[in-house]
Parts: structure tokens; C-alpha cells; sequence
């Protein structure tokens, strides 16, 4: 009856699409979303789920070759010892990228808005630790607890909704498109680079260990375009009640946007509570994430004690607190960093890499049609 | 392994708890209303206290008042409150500000310059209302004790609150609302002002509320209009309530009209009308039309017309409509004419509607305003007349049996 | 032992004498049979007198007619004596057992083997109402300490012929008997057999109560949350039988176990089925609500009143900074003292001797309450909360489930009075990683929210039309879903 952790099933494997796809631009990424395309951010999670295809397509067909082996075997295996191992510690870094970025806008978020005299170095060790204490527990549990994590997050996602509704301004969305409409189709492939790097995690589960085989690629393409929909309720609510002009003035607007939120005459503070549904989406980046950070540690350097293999996830945490500290010592920074550095030449990396992929897989195909290749 | 892990968390919980953000209750100053004044080049910050201790529901002369005022003096608000520290004995808290309150002669100096405080403090909400002190300065409006509500900071909260609901004269005009109105999009900010009556040295103590009627009071007058985010004038109460219909503000309120040139008067009540604001561009030259549409029900009526008749009616809804319509030919000439200043509203139309042409013309566009010609459509309608059809007779006539 | 016994009936008496220390209980009557002497040796405590003399010694008394060879005794008196159960048992082992266990012994000379017949005393109460679990409309009868009673309530409710049992004696002292009940074409056979497995393999010397078995053979022993539901309702033994689970009877223990439980099954109360289910789940509603409240009420009260002060209506935050004006504690401190309290108050409340009831009770109250709040140690807001907190703690009818939530309760006050709501969402997010990652005998603790199944979820939250009550739990349940029409 002792099963180990390491099935999941489609319905969850599309949820944590979902909830992957929301977690950097709930946080710093919508802002630097509103400050791109300023009147009409809005559109663009209308606009990116067309643009949003191609990444997924990718990603499922890489899944699907060779389905016993996670994405670090795969790459082995077609791109040889040495460059594979090479092109590991590649996507491994800018995976370790997203962990740090995750946490510290997360953590970012709770010191400005919550706590402002805690330090930094405690409250980030706080989330990590929280964060590896899932990634011991093994892929099923954190697969749950994202189920769990959505339904919360639509409690959340409701009561705003329901309760913002009577502030909304339609007036404020205009003029629509004021400079046409080619901006936008920029602006949204450009936030795609925001939504896909915590789902390209989702390649670290082998096939087999999905069950539901048959159908599982249509529950995820539905849960990643889902997700960038679900974008468009924060957006839009931020454009037509606060307006852009506040929404560039703040630097959290959706948190401005709670300000206004008033229950029954009496529960006007509400926004604490409410901004929570925020910190769970990016808590499960920061799972996903550093389980495919912790996964890579053990394939690697071949641990299988389990008492080393919680010694190793907390250094890795601990570092990712280090790290985090050290990188982004002020916002500005990091948000620089990101509007400017990271769309156009951090994020084609994967990218590139996972085309390649592909490629070879297709001529791979070729060669050999007899392959059992599902 | 497992257990150490938990351990560890609990033990530095533990070791911390307390330390850092804990701030209990009783040791905050919770402050419910905040002055800004600003003297030569200092800012002198009023600030209202709750005093926590004295809770009781009714006042005596000779007890606590409920509420403390401090005041300091700095370069900034926020050193100016620091000072305030060197005489309050607990921490200021700003998370529940009901209140802030502007004095006349520093808003008109422009608000820019001490408006940054309010935004960045991530304990100062941004969801109250925002008032200017007309004809005065903003610490004589804080130490005013107003009767009925005992905490003044609330109590004003209140009265703009209330007055915002059932009288068409006020709107709540929320900071942020404030705010956005202070970028160019074509509308500048009205105010809500308030105005003290009766100005008394004892106004602030409890001797003004010992009698029935108090001597000196805060009462709530017209918006004052703002452009970018200088204070230039007020409307008053008459141009204050078609500002306040063109801008869709008006939840309740009351139309006076005349009936005939006796000075008899009619009075109906209207919920929300609906306000159809569109400016165009005809001929290179900008044209506001505005619609209104009024549902009323008739409260006091004065007047010989019999309403018993339907045309009557319809007499009495044309002089709804006459009036409605004078009221906005007031507004808009004190807005084109007396402020020059865009209030209204007109030119954030053209902002939304016509994006290219507004680019043109952003840069002249207080210049383009006072030159807008206008047509205003009102459409009146009377849902109900009361429980009486015809005034009560005066004495002296007839019935017909 | 393992000893044959002796063809020397002297010698086996010996034996017994020496084995169980001359005990002054056992007695040992010597018949004359014809030409043999038959020995007939019972214990007093436990043997029923009645039983004995009626139709042991009253048959030797009759039956004098036929005489018998001498090794052919015990299988006429095996055949003849009109008593229900005859085992015939040949070593020193079980014939001690059988006679602690109350039994009789025939023993004569010249055989190996000896008679052993059941004349077991009833040495319990009858059957009553069920105390613990109280519900206000359906069968009231409980599950006492008597093994046999137990299985035959259960047996009374499902007289089905697949509803089999597998008996394991365990403890080596003690050994009591071990029941496993479960439906033989609906429960999961592999689980079956993993568990009487378990069980055999439990080494131990007594087992007083149904729990020690389940701390046996749990899985998740470190864990506060229960995963198997311990009660002493037969009615709710069989419905769980028939969702496909497995009840463990545990002789001189009035509590089966049901295993496997999730987390659902305990926010069920066991009269939930006996009323209109419309409005059940009115109830159900508030006690999934009182879960949450019991949770976190002081917590979300610290975090308000200390890091988060926006949250808190206006017009309670000067009441409550009023209240909080003389008393000289940090609110965690009252916090935990008021809970403190209220933990040695229930405690000793179980302990009271029924004479001094009362009396204590009222200084218990008063502790708690105004006299606490006069003398300024507490404020009063403080005691509302922690009353709110208790009392909707015992909303839930399964104390295991309630007693586990205690730790967590006091680690979300130390979050929220160190980091406030932040503190609040991180222990939440550990709390709901500790609850996925349980599996109750295979089963996810918190299915079926999580991993959603959609089939399931008709009955765990709300009651629906009753028709539903015609599908069983899928997870358990594997093989046979669909209820009544006939067992085919």
C-alpha cells in the first residue's frame, strides 16, 4: 500500500499550467505589462493566447518522446554526454533564474506592502524553507497542493470580481488603440516571456508518470490559455477603475486596486486578505521551480540518501536566498533588469534550446519510423 | 531529519515573535484626521489624536474631549511629523485616516508639492475623502468639536458621506479620484470644501457643544475648482450641483422650481439621472452636447396648476426642465467663463473618443474651453406626486358637491 | 508451550497447578465415569457457574447407561455432552489459554488429548446507549467491550453472507482476538491481506484498546491527523463496510476502527443520513466553517490587532485599543493563556468525581471569565474569542481530529503574532503540504478535493439528491459501485 509520490493526473498536470502561467506577471511582470502598453494592457491577454500556441505545442511534443525520461535524460540522449550535460546546467540556471526572481518579488511584495521592518534575508528564508519543505514531499503532493492553491485563489479571484463590479468605469478604457493595433501584437509576444518560463518546468515530469495518457495535451493546452485569460480580469479591472495614469503612478496597482473594495460598509481593509491569491501563484513557481532545481542536483551528482537529499534541497534553498539578496539588492534594479534585459535575451535561451530540441527530435523520427515514440 | 526541520522553524518563530512589525493596539495613536498648512516655507501639520480612553456616549462639560490635537512644523509632512513625536506619548498610525483637510491659501500655492507623502506611505490608504478648508486654515477646521458624532475626524467623514448620498451639492471626492484628475486628460479636479460658520475661539472646546445649537460649525459648501493642482475658485452651491450632475455624482437629490413669478416654489426629488456627455469636433472646433434624462417624484408643491390633469403634468415636468436646464447654463458659464477651467469634463471626451484630434489640440486646451459652444438636452419626468394630488386648499374655497 | 499433554491425567494436573501459581480460582472436580474418573477443571472467575452445573456435571450425573472403553471417552463425551462448542486440544499451550479464557477441561486417564468446552462468563455491561457519540435522531446502540457482542451488532445490521471476517490473536500476554470485517465483493482484497499481514506480524505483550493496534500499523505516525476513524456506533461501522472499507474489532475494546479515513470522513457525523438531506447540509456547511473557525480565530484576532490594523472595522478598533488599555500582557501572551486554561479546564473537567461536579465548574467559569477580565489580566474581547475557538472546536464528532488541530492552532497564533498575516499563509501553506502529502492506506488524505474527482465529490461536502446514495465511494469502493439492485 506504500506508493511512492510520483503519479499525477492530467486534470492536475493543467492546473499547474495554470497556475504556472500566472505567477510572474501577477507580480512584478503586470506592472511592467501596464508600463508597456499603458491604455490597452488590457487586450493583451485577449492577443497572447494565439502567440501562446507555439511554446506549447513545443513543449508537448518534447514530452511526448521517449516518455519514460524527464528532460534531462532527454537532452542526453539526443544531444550526447558532454553538450547535454552543458546544455543541463543551461536550463538549469535560468530555471534557478525564475526561483530567484519568484522569491524575491514575492518576498518584495510581503516587505513593502506587509511588513516592512522584517529583514529580507528572514522572511526569504522563511518562504524557501516553506517551498523545500513541498519538494521533499515529491511531485504528487505539490500537484495537490496546486489544486488546493486554485481552488483558494478563485475564492479569492471571486470576491473581488463580484465586489469590484460596481466601480468599473468603461469610460476609462478609452481611447482603444489609440496607435493601432501593431504595438499590441508586440507587447503581447513580449509577455509571453513573463508567462511561459515557470510552465517550462512542467518538463521535468516523464510522460509515463502522467496518468491519463491519451488525453493529457489538450488539458494542458486548455489550462495555459485558461491561465492567460485569467489574466484579463486583473488587467482590466486595474484600467478601468484606477485608470492608467494611477496604474503607472503605483507600483503595485492591482494592490491599489483592493483599496477600493468595501463590504457591507464595514469591511473596508480587506486588501491584506485579498492580495494573498497573489502570493499563491507565485508559490507555485517557486515549487515547481525549485523541484526542477533539486531534481537536476540529485540526477546529477547521483544522491539517493534520503537524509542527504533534504541536505541538499535546504542548501539549495538557502543559496537561492543568497543569491536573491545579492542580485536584486533594490527594485529598481530588478525591474530594469527585467523589463529591459530579460524579455530579449534571457528568455529566447530556453526557447532556442527546446526548438533545437525538437528538430532533431522530428529528424530523429525520420530516421527511424519504427521507434516506439508515442 | 523531518523533525529537525520543524524544530527549526518553531525555535526561530518563537525567538522572534514579538520583535520587528508587533505593534500592539494600545500603543498606537490612531489618527482620524490630518491638516496641511503651509507657512512662508514650512508645512505646519495638524494632526487629530483618538484619545482611546474616553469612550463615552454622551459629553459633560468639564470631561476629556475625545479627541487630541497635535501640531508641529516641518520642511516636509513627514518631518513634521516626526516632530510630533517629541509630544505624543504613543506611534502615529495613519492606516485609518478619515480625513485630510487642505488649507485655502496652501492649496492655492499647488498641492504637487506635499501630495507625495500621502502616496508613498504604504500605511496611509488612499481611499479618503480629500477637502479643502475654504476661507480658513486647516488647524482651525480640525480643532472645531462638531456635536452628534463624537470623534470630529469621523465626523466630518460622515457629514461628506451623508451629504454625498441625499443632498446633489456634495460629492465624495476620494483622493485617488483627486489624483487622477491631475494628470492632462482633459478634466481638472473639483474639490469638496468645506467652510466653518461662525468662527469662534470656542470652537474648540466643549463650551461650543453646552447648547442646543452650537456656536461655531463646520458646514460643507460647493467643490472648488482646481486646475492641475492649484486651488483657482469655488462654485457655489447652485454650480456646484450641475457640476455634479454632468459628472454622473448625484445619488438623491432636490430640484427647487419655479412655478410661476409669485415666488412660489416646487420642489421634486430625483435619484440619479442619466447623463449623456459627448463632445465632438465639428468644423475643427469642438461641440459638447449634453442629455439628461431625470426621474422625479414631486415632494412639495406650491403652485396653482391643478394636477389632476395631465397636461398639467407636463407643464410642471417643462418647468423641471427649464430649471435643470438654468442650473447647467450656470455651471458651465462659471466653469467657461469666471474659472476658465475645465471641470466638466468636456475635454476628456474627446480624449476618449477622438484620440488623434485630442493630440492637436491637448496644448491649448484651456485656452479651446472657455470658447466651447454647447446644447444641453433635459428630459424631465414625474414618476410620482406624493400622497395628495392637489396642495392643500388655503382657506376660503369652495368644494364643488 | 508447546507440550503434548501426558496420558497421566495427574501429571497435566500438576502441570496446571504449577503454571499458573496454585491458583486459588481454578478448580478441579473429580467425577467417577463409570469405571474412569473424568476431571473436569474450570476457573471460577471467568466460567459460568450455570453453564457447568447444568450441563456438564448434570450430564455426567445422567448419562450412566452405556459404558465406554477408556479411549473412547472423549470423542462419546465429544459427541454426547449437549454443549455447543467441544474443542479437543492436546497441549499445554492452548489448554491454558482456553482455560483463562474460560472454559471448561475434561481430562481422563490414559488419553493425550483433552476436552475443552466454552462456558464463558459474560463479563460486561449490556448493551447501551452510545455516550460519546451522541446524535439526535437513529439507532442509539452501541459497541460494548464483549468481542462477540460487538461483531454480532455489526452482523445484526448487514446479514449478508459476504460480509466475512478474519480473526488474528495478537499480544503475547494479552492475546486478544483481532477481527477484520469487511465485504467480501466490494472491499480491495490486496488491502485486506496487507493488513491481517500487519496485524500478525504486531509484536506485543498486551493490547488494552482498538488505538494500539493503529498506531501498529499506521503509516503516518508522525502526523497529528488520524487516518482511521475509531468509533462505537454500529450503524456506522456498516455504512463504511459498504462503501468497501474495513473495520477492525478488538476484543475488551468498544471501539472499532475503520480504516482507510480521509479527511472528509471526519467532518461527517454519524446522523447525518437519518434526516432530510437538504437539511443536512445546512449543517454540514456550518461545521466545515467551524473547522476553519476553530483554526484560526485567535490567530486572524493577533494578526489584526497587531501587524495588520487596516483590516479592522473602524469603529472596533478604538473599542478594541480601549479594551486593551489596562492589561499589561502582550496579546500572544493572553492568547495562549486563555487557551492554556481552557485545555486544563476541559481536562480536569473529564477527572472531576460527579460529587464535586458542579462546584468546580462554576470556579472554572469564573476563572475564564469576569473575574479574569476585572482583575485586568485579560480583556474581554480576548475571552469571546477564545470561547468562539472552543466552542466550535467541539463541533466535530471525532476527538482525534480535534486534538490534532491543537498543535496547529498554536502554530498559526506564533505565526501571526511574529509576522502577521504573512505568517498566517506561510504555516497555512505548510499545513496543507503536511495534509496532501498523507495517504491513508493508499487512499490521498484530502481526496477527493485534491486530486479532483469529480464522481466522488456528490457526497463528501453536500448531501444531493438521493438518488446519489446509490453510488459508492469510487477510491474504496473498486470493484462494485452501484448500490442495491440486488447483489449480482
Amino acid at each position: 500500500m506504500i506508493t511512492k509520490n510520483k503519479k499525477i493526473n492530467a486534470f492536475q498536470f493543467a492546473i499547474l499550467g495554470l497556475m504556472l502561467g500566472n505567477a510572474l506577471i501577477i507580480g512584478f511582470g503586470g506592472t511592467i505589462i501596464i508600463s508597456l502598453a499603458k491604455q490597452d494592457a488590457w487586450l493583451i491577454p485577449l492577443i497572447a493566447p494565439i502567440f501562446a500556441l507555439i511554446p506549447i505545442v513545443l513543449l508537448i511534443y518534447i514530452i511526448n518522446y521517449e516518455p519514460d525520461k524527464n528532460i534531462f535524460a532527454k537532452i542526453q540522449s539526443l544531444f550526447g554526454k558532454y553538450i547535454g550535460s552543458l546544455i543541463n546546467i543551461i536550463l538549469t540556471g535560468f530555471i534557478a533564474f525564475v526561483l530567484i526572481f519568484s522569491l524575491w518579488s514575492a518576498v518584495f511584495f510581503s516587505v513593502a506592502q506587509y511588513l516592512s521592518k522584517v529583514p529580507y534575508l528572514f522572511l526569504a528564508t522563511c518562504f524557501i524553507l516553506t517551498a523545500i519543505y513541498g519538494v521533499t514531499k515529491g511531485i504528487e503532493t505539490i500537484a495537490r497542493t496546486n489544486e488546493i492553491f486554485f481552488f483558494i485563489n478563485i475564492i479569492l479571484i471571486g470576491i473581488i470580481v463580484i465586489f469590484l463590479y460596481p466601480y468599473i468605469k468603461l469610460e476609462h478604457i478609452q481611447p482603444i488603440l489609440p496607435r493601432g493595433i501593431m504595438p499590441i501584437i508586440g507587447h503581447s509576444v513580449i509577455s509571453l516571456s513573463y508567462i511561459f518560463p515557470p510552465i517550462l518546468t512542467l518538463s521535468i515530469i516523464p510522460k509515463n508518470n502522467i496518468i491519463d495518457q491519451k488525453k493529457y495535451h489538450w488539458y494542458l493546452i486548455l489550462g495555459v490559455l485558461i491561465s492567460i485569460v485569467f489574466l484579463f480580469i486583473p488587467f482590466f479591472y486595474v484600467i478601468s477603475i484606477v485608470t492608467i495614469n494611477l496604474a503607472e503612478l503605483f507600483r503595485y496597482p492591482g494592490y491599489h486596486l483592493l483599496y477600493k473594495i468595501d463590504i457591507a460598509g464595514i469591511f473596508t481593509g480587506l486588501e491584506n486578505f485579498l492580495s494573498l491569491h497573489w502570493l499563491f501563484s507565485t508559490f507555485s513557481a517557486l515549487l515547481m521551480c525549485s523541484y526542477f532545481v533539486c531534481k537536476y542536483t540529485h540526477q546529477t551528482f547521483k544522491i539517493k540518501q534520503r537524509k542527504y537529499i533534504i541536505i541538499t534541497n535546504i542548501i539549495i534553498g538557502l543559496l537561492a536566498v543568497i543569491v536573491s539578496d545579492f542580485l536584486f539588492p533594490n527594485s529598481i534594479a530588478g525591474i530594469e533588469f527585467m523589463q529591459y534585459i530579460f524579455p530579449y535575451y534571457i528568455f529566447p535561451i530556453p526557447l532556442i534550446i527546446f526548438i533545437i530540441m525538437a528538430i532533431l527530435i522530428f529528424l530523429k523520427k525520420r530516421k527511424n519510423p519504427e521507434t516506439n515514440i508515442n | 531529519m523531518k523533525k529537525f526541520k520543524w524544530l527549526f522553524i518553531i525555535i526561530i518563530l518563537l525567538l522572534v515573535s514579538g520583535c520587528w512589525q508587533y505593534r500592539e493596539l494600545n500603543d498606537l495613536a490612531i489618527v482620524s484626521a490630518i491638516g496641511v498648512d503651509k507657512i512662508d516655507t514650512e508645512y505646519l501639520v495638524t494632526v487629530q489624536v483618538i484619545n482611546t480612553r474616553k469612550q463615552s456616549h454622551t459629553i459633560q462639560a468639564g470631561e476629556e474631549t475625545t479627541v487630541t490635537i497635535y501640531e508641529a512644523k516641518g520642511k516636509s509632512i513627514q518631518e513634521a511629523l516626526n516632530m510630533i513625536s517629541l509630544e505624543c506619548p504613543k506611534e502615529l498610525y495613519l492606516g485609518h485616516i478619515d480625513i485630510v483637510v487642505i488649507g485655502e491659501e496652501t492649496a492655492r500655492t499647488g498641492i504637487k508639492d506635499y501630495i507625495d507623502f500621502f502616496l508613498r506611505d504604504r500605511e496611509v490608504r488612499k481611499i479618503y475623502p480629500f477637502v479643502f478648508a475654504k476661507g480658513a486654515m486647516a488647524t482651525d477646521v480640525l480643532k472645531i468639536l462638531p456635536p452628534i458624532i463624537i470623534l470630529p475626524g469621523t465626523n466630518l467623514a460622515n457629514m461628506i458621506e451623508t451629504a454625498d448620498e441625499i443632498n446633489g451639492v456634495i460629492s465624495n471626492r476620494r483622493f485617488d479620484n483627486v489624483l487622477d484628475c491631475m494628470y492632462k486628460r482633459g478634466r481638472h479636479a473639483g474639490v469638496t470644501a468645506i467652510e466653518i460658520v461662525n468662527q469662534s475661539e470656542k470652537g474648540d472646546s466643549l463650551d461650543n457643544l453646552s447648547e442646543s445649537k452650537p456656536k461655531t460649525k463646520l458646514m460643507i459648501t460647493g467643490p472648488a475648482v482646481m486646475r492641475d493642482d492649484k486651488l483657482v475658485g469655488f462654485l457655489n452651491n447652485r454650480e456646484g450641483f450641475g457640476y455634479n450632475i454632468i459628472r454622473k455624482q448625484v445619488k438623491r437629490a432636490v430640484i427647487t422650481f419655479p412655478c410661476d413669478k409669485d415666488n412660489n416654489y416646487g420642489s421634486v426629488t430625483i435619484d440619479s439621472p442619466k447623463v449623456k456627455l459627448d463632445t465632438k469636433i465639428k468644423n475643427n472646433k469642438p461641440f459638447t452636447s449634453i442629455k439628461i434624462d431625470i426621474a422625479s417624484s414631486l415632494t412639495s408643491y406650491n403652485c396653482k396648476l391643478d394636477l389632476s390633469k395631465d397636461k398639467n403634468i407636463t407643464k410642471v415636468e417643462n418647468m423641471i426642465v427649464k430649471e435643470t436646464e438654468s442650473i447647467i447654463k450656470d455651471v458651465i458659464y462659471a466653469a467657461q467663463k469666471i474659472h476658465k477651467t475645465d471641470v466638466l469634463g468636456f475635454g476628456e471626451k474627446i480624449y476618449q473618443n477622438y484620440y488623434k484630434d485630442w493630440e492637436k489640440i491637448e496644448k491649448n486646451w484651456d485656452e479651446i474651453f472657455p470658447t466651447v459652444k454647447y446644447e444641453i438636452k433635459v428630459n424631465a419626468r414625474i414618476n410620482s406626486i406624493g400622497s395628495v394630488i392637489n396642495p392643500a386648499p388655503k382657506g376660503g374655497e369652495k368644494n364643488d358637491y | 508451550m508447546k507440550k503434548k499433554l501426558s496420558k497421566k491425567a495427574i501429571e497435566v494436573i500438576n502441570e496446571i497447578k504449577k503454571e499458573t501459581g496454585n491458583s486459588p480460582d481454578i478448580i478441579i472436580k473429580t467425577i467417577p465415569y463409570f469405571n474412569h474418573y473424568i476431571y473436569v477443571i474450570f476457573n471460577e472467575m471467568v466460567s459460568n457457574r450455570t453453564t457447568i452445573n447444568d450441563f456438564i456435571l448434570e450430564y455426567f450425573e445422567s448419562d450412566r447407561k452405556t459404558p465406554y472403553k477408556k479411549d473412547e471417552i472423549i470423542k462419546n463425551i465429544k459427541a454426547k455432552l449437549p454443549v455447543h462448542k467441544i474443542n479437543i486440544i492436546d497441549n499445554y499451550d492452548e489448554l491454558l489459554y482456553l482455560l483463562l479464557s474460560g472454559f471448561t477441561i475434561i481430562l481422563t486417564d490414559g488419553n493425550d488429548q483433552a476436552l475443552a468446552i466454552e462456558t464463558k462468563e459474560k463479563l460486561n455491561s449490556g448493551i447501551q446507549e452510545s455516550k460519546a457519540e451522541t446524535i439526535i435522531k437513529g439507532p442509539k446502540d452501541a459497541l460494548t467491550e464483549n468481542y462477540q457482542t460487538n461483531i454480532g451488532l455489526i452482523r445484526k445490521k448487514l446479514k449478508t453472507e459476504s460480509l466475512w471476517l478474519k480473526e488474528v490473536t495478537v499480544g503475547t500476554r494479552s492475546k486478544n482476538k483481532v477481527g477484520i470485517m469487511y465485504i467480501n465483493d466490494i472491499a480491495d482484497i490486496d488491502l485486506v491481506n496487507y493488513i491481517v499481514d500487519k496485524i500478525k506480524d504486531i509484536e506485543i505483550d498486551s493490547i488494552p484498546d482498538s488505538n494500539y493496534i493503529m498506531e501498529m500499523i499506521s503509516e503516518n505516525k508522525n502526523n497529528v491527523f488520524p487516518d482511521y476513524i475509531s468509533t462505537e456506533r454500529p450503524d456506522l461501522v456498516s455504512e463504511h463496510l459498504l462503501e468497501g472499507k474495513i473495520a477492525i474489532i478488538v476484543e475488551n475494546s468498544q471501539y472499532a476502527v475503520i480504516i482507510p479515513a480521509v479527511l472528509i470522513d471526519f467532518l461527517h457525523s454519524p446522523g447525518d443520513y437519518y434526516q432530510k438531506s437538504i437539511n443536512v447540509n445546512y449543517t454540514r456547511i456550518i461545521r466545515f466553517l467551524a473547522i476553519i473557525i476553530t483554526l484560526l480565530t485567535p490567530a486572524i484576532y493577533i494578526a489584526i490587532t497587531t501587524h495588520n490594523h487596516e483590516a479592522i472595522p473602524e469603529k472596533l478598533l478604538i473599542s478594541f485599543a480601549a479594551q486593551r488599555d489596562g492589561v499589561p500582557f502582550p496579546t500572544i501572551v493572553e492568547a495562549m493563556l486563555m487557551l492554556i486554561t481552557f485545555e486544563i479546564l476541559k481536562e480536569s473537567d473529564l477527572r472531576i468525581p460527579q460529587t464535586l461536579g458542579s462546584a468546580l465548574s462554576i470556579v472554572g467559569a469564573l476563572v475564564l471569565g469576569d473575574a479574569a477580565v476585572q482583575a485586568g489580566i485579560v480583556s474581554p474581547i480576548m475571552v469571546i474569542v477564545i470561547a468562539i475557538t472552543a466552542i466550535t472546536g467541539l463541533i466535530v464528532s471525532y476527538i482525534e481530529m480535534i486534538h490534532g488541530l491543537r498543535w496547529w492552532r498554536i502554530l498559526f497564533i506564533i505565526a501571526a503574532a511574529s509576522l502577521g498575516i504573512i505568517g498566517i499563509f506561510l504555516i497555512s501553506i505548510f499545513l496543507i503540504i503536511n495534509l496532501t502529502s498523507i495517504k491513508s492506506f493508499g487512499i490521498p488524505y484530502l481526496s477527493p478535493i485534491a486530486p479532483l474527482n469529480i464522481s466522488n465529490l456528490n457526497n463528501s461536502i453536500f448531501i444531493t439528491r438521493k438518488r446519489e446514495l446509490l453510488k459508492r465511494n469510487v477510491l474504496t469502493a473498486k470493484k462494485n459501485i452501484y448500490r442495491s439492485r440486488g447483489e449480482d
